[in-house]
């Protein structure tokens, strides 16, 4: 297990030295820098040249990536050009809303999806497998953004029951952190919770299919048991790989919803630096996001060998 | 020693005794002090140093923060702020300010003439590369006879500087706070305004408080300022009607008749110095040829870009001087003739029209769509681009680029005419993006420049507006409306010209 571990971190490492090339090469080539959005429209060519020259940025493009590398590789992912601010600390910031909202959002879905999926496989071909079906098609269908300002209308115009949007940290009030929290998660849970329940239901039908399902029930165990310990249990597998992938987006940021719901997330925060060309923030917060998802991955594959026995890593 | 303006040729003398401006007509109800105003805006703000940003965003809030030496009334019209008076030598050569006494910063220090010696030495030293520079290129020398004494002497008149000092971009900062900072104010504001800078989250909120040592007694009446950053129009307009906001702007036109008629809001409409252009690259074929452009805007139908785009909100205009402005020319609108444009095109040699591409902003695409169909109609076939916006900046934009045949933008007039037309329309402007090359109109430009007779300058402008009209490569079509909304218990609001310059001093909430 051990060796397997240390395989996946080395490659783990290349492939995130060549997400920051990639993401480096793409920054430089997009016509338009950062000086734009410091120093607006109306700023002259010799003041541009002026901001260029201090922020390093007329160096040659391979001292500027090799530059940056080196402070990584000593941890420190430096300085927002827009914000002055020390960019770890600007991810942390973000974190205590991105955490909780895929929390909740993967919460939401997997109560939903789980047993929604167990449901349909056993009662396969009925007016209820029917039923989930459809609005597992609809979850799929519906753009999260499209049922985000839907949710936005009906509880924050009409109802009057929930803020449209807006921050409050969790930290700081819990019960308001998750209230505002609610829709952003329903809106981008919906979608996962229709795959998932998707996932579950075919998978728990391949496995209610097994012989060892067969021998259970001969052995007179109670079919809750066999149900839950025996076919639930290895129909996870392949859905727990499908939220380990889920997870790791919904850490990288939902930035639509983000924007819609005034949530101060990881997505959101990348996608402006983008539109700012503030570059060493964009080159670190997409590897703090290769970083998560890369650790993720890893989990859901070690979690693999509690889940099935049959499989180890050597 | 009379304040108020003296004649330079900008506007006639009032005599009228030097003091701040008046606060606005006296507002229903006595002004209660206190509270939280939230006000609901379209983007974060950036860089927020005032010598340094251009970023609407951010002068919405720096400007509650810093001063200038003088402010514009309600008339546009430069009065004391930080200089209690102020005087022009008949020659336009020398200016003298007499400061305020007892004005403190934030830290608690009062403001002396070496601040604002400071300050300016900051925007023209090339190092600092402040927009402001350019107003002060015939700078002589900066005096400081006495602590409350301030002198500035030009080589050359430049009729502009009134208005010049009494932007964001000369706002008076003091020297400690910028030093403690390695030379910029991006992160922590120290100015003389009515509230003081707490902190910035972005995506979340800046946070203003009341400034109690402000000099103007009895302002503001504002405990605390909140700005919400909220990108989507429809968004922004939902947390209006929630509760969440107090007040927004940007609001979309087509919002206009809903919330006019909704009782539990207030919409203010305003005809905005923001004029929406369209580009034609003068440096390119077929947009060289002066009756290609005569021929496009003959193509157009104004009326119906109005109506389509705006919802039939904001004023028709030919030239970007807005109406009120005591240099605005009345130049009759160009009448949609297709006939006399595919003459014109066929004159050009391009009988059967041609292809063309529009580089367009997302925000500029509405307009860039309804040309395209208008354009149809005479032969030009219009491909729309869709350009981002940073991109445009570093491609389109820049007169080292200009990178496009046809593209769009929308620039705000100031208040004094050089300022909105030199750096667009003179062949050595730097934001020249249309490559517009025009002899006479780079001699009218110098001369506006520097003649500061009144009357003259009006002709010197009127001839240049004639000729942007007409012969640049730009098109015009209205003046932008501003749309505010607001809840009902905001007192004494009054939404700007420009929404860089919303100021809260006097705004209370009746709560």
């Amino acid at each position: 297990m051990t060796g397997f571990i240390v395989r996946r971190l080395l490659t783990s490492i290349i492939v995130l030295f060549m997400v920051t090339l990639l993401v480096f090469g793409a920054l430089h080539i997009i016509p338009g820098d950062p000086t734009t959005l410091m120093l607006g429209m109306e700023a002259t060519e010799e003041a541009r040249q002026a901001l260029r020259h201090q922020l390093g940025l007329d160096l040659p493009v391979h001292i500027q990536y090799l530059t940056w590398l080196g402070k990584v590789l000593r941890g420190d992912l430096g300085q927002s050009l827009a914000l002055k601010d020390d960019i770890s600390k600007l991810l942390l910031q973000r974190l205590p809303t991105t955490i909780p909202l895929a929390v909740l959002t993967m919460l939401i879905a997997v109560v939903i999806a789980l047993p929604a999926g167990v449901l349909s496989a056993l009662k396969r071909s009925s007016k209820t497998d029917w039923l989930i079906s459809v609005f597992a098609f609809a979850g799929l269908s519906f753009p999260n953004f499209w049922v985000g300002v839907l949710l936005i209308l009906v509880f924050s115009l009409y109802l009057r029951v929930l803020p449209p949007g807006g921050y409050v940290s969790i930290m700081d009030d819990p019960a308001e952190g998750i209230r505002r929290l609610l829709m952003p998660a329903v809106a981008l849970g919906a979608a996962l919770a229709a795959s998932l329940t998707r996932m579950t239901r075919s998978s728990m039908l391949e496995v209610m299919g097994q012989d060892y399902i067969k021998t259970a029930r001969a052995k007179g165990l109670a079919e809750r048991t066999v149900i839950v310990a025996h076919a639930l249990r290895n129909a996870l597998i392949p859905t727990v790989t499908v939220m380990g992938l889920q997870i790791g987006q919904l850490l990288g940021g939902a930035l639509i919803i983000e924007e819609i719901f005034s949530l101060p997330g990881v997505g959101r925060l990348t996608i402006h630096a983008v539109y700012d060309r503030d570059f060493p923030l964009v080159q670190g917060a997409v590897l703090f996001i290769a970083m998560v998802f890369t650790v993720v991955n890893l989990l859901v594959d070690m979690l693999y060998v509690y889940l099935d026995p049959r499989i180890h890593y050597d | 020693m009379t304040g108020g303006v003296i004649s330079v040729g900008l506007l006639a003398a009032s005599g009228a005794p030097a003091a701040a401006a008046s606060p606005a007509a006296a507002p229903a109800g006595q002004p209660k002090p206190g509270g939280t105003l939230r006000y609901g805006t379209g983007s974060n703000s950036s860089e927020l140093d005032p010598h340094l940003t251009g970023d609407v965003a951010a002068w919405q809030v720096i400007n509650q923060i810093y001063e200038q030496l003088l402010i514009l009334d309600e008339k546009e019209t430069p009065q004391g702020s930080l200089a209690e008076k102020f005087e022009v030598s008949p020659d336009g050569l020398s200016y003298t300010f007499n400061l305020r006494k007892g004005v403190k910063f934030h830290n608690g220090r009062e403001m002396t003439s070496a601040d604002v010696k400071y300050s300016i030495e900051r925007i023209v030293n090339p190092k600092t590369a402040a927009r402001a520079v350019i107003y002060f290129e015939t700078l002589k020398s900066l005096d400081t006879p006495d602590p409350y004494t301030f002198k500035m002497t030009l080589s050359k008149p430049y009729a502009p500087m009134l208005f010049a000092l009494a932007r964001l971009e000369t706002a008076i900062v003091p020297k400690e706070e910028v030093e403690k900072q390695g030379g910029n104010l991006s992160k922590m504001m120290v100015g003389t305004g009515p509230f003081r800078f707490v902190e910035r989250v972005k995506d979340v909120h800046v946070k203003l408080v009341k400034n109690p040592d402000y000099w103007k007694k009895g302002l503001p009446y504002l405990d605390e300022i909140l700005y919400k950053p909220i990108v989507d129009q429809d968004i922004r307009l939902t947390n209006l009607k929630t509760g969440e906001v107090d007040i927004i702007q940007d609001m979309h036109p087509k919002d206009a008749a809903a919330v006019a008629a909704d009782k539990s809001l207030a919409l203010q409409e305003v005809v905005s110095t923001y004029w929406p252009n369209m580009a034609m690259n003068c440096s390119r074929k077929p947009y060289s040829d002066v009756k290609v452009r005569q021929a496009i805007h003959s193509a157009l139908d104004r009326s119906k870009v109005l109506q389509l785009v705006a919802f039939g909100k904001g004023q028709l205009s030919e030239t970007m001087v807005p109406p009120g402005n005591p240099f605005r020319l009345e130049i009759p609108q160009w009448k949609q003739d297709k006939a006399k444009a595919k003459a014109l095109l066929a004159e050009a040699g391009y009988p059967n029209g041609f292809e063309t591409v529009y580089r367009a902003m997302p925000s500029t695409v509405p307009l860039a769509e309804v040309v395209q169909a208008q354009l149809k109609e005479v032969g030009i076939t219009v491909k729309i681009e869709r350009v981002e916006d940073t991109t445009w900046f570093g491609d389109v934009f820049p007169v080292n680029k200009r990178n496009y045949d046809m593209s769009g933008a929308t620039h705000a007039s100031k208040i004094d005419p050089d300022l909105t037309m030199w750096d667009i329309l003179h062949s050595r402007g730097t934001k020249n993006y249309t490559a517009t090359s025009i002899p006479e109109l780079d001699k009218l430009l110098d001369d506006g420049r520097t003649i500061t007779d009144m009357a003259k300058r009006k002709e010197i402008y009127n001839e240049a507006q004639k000729i942007f009209v007409e012969k640049s490569g730009y098109v015009t079509y209205y003046l932008q409306p501003l749309l505010y909304a607001s809840r009902p218990q905001v007192k004494n609001w009054k939404g700007p010209v420009s929404s860089a310059e919303v100021r809260f001093t006097e705004v209370w909430l009746d709560k």
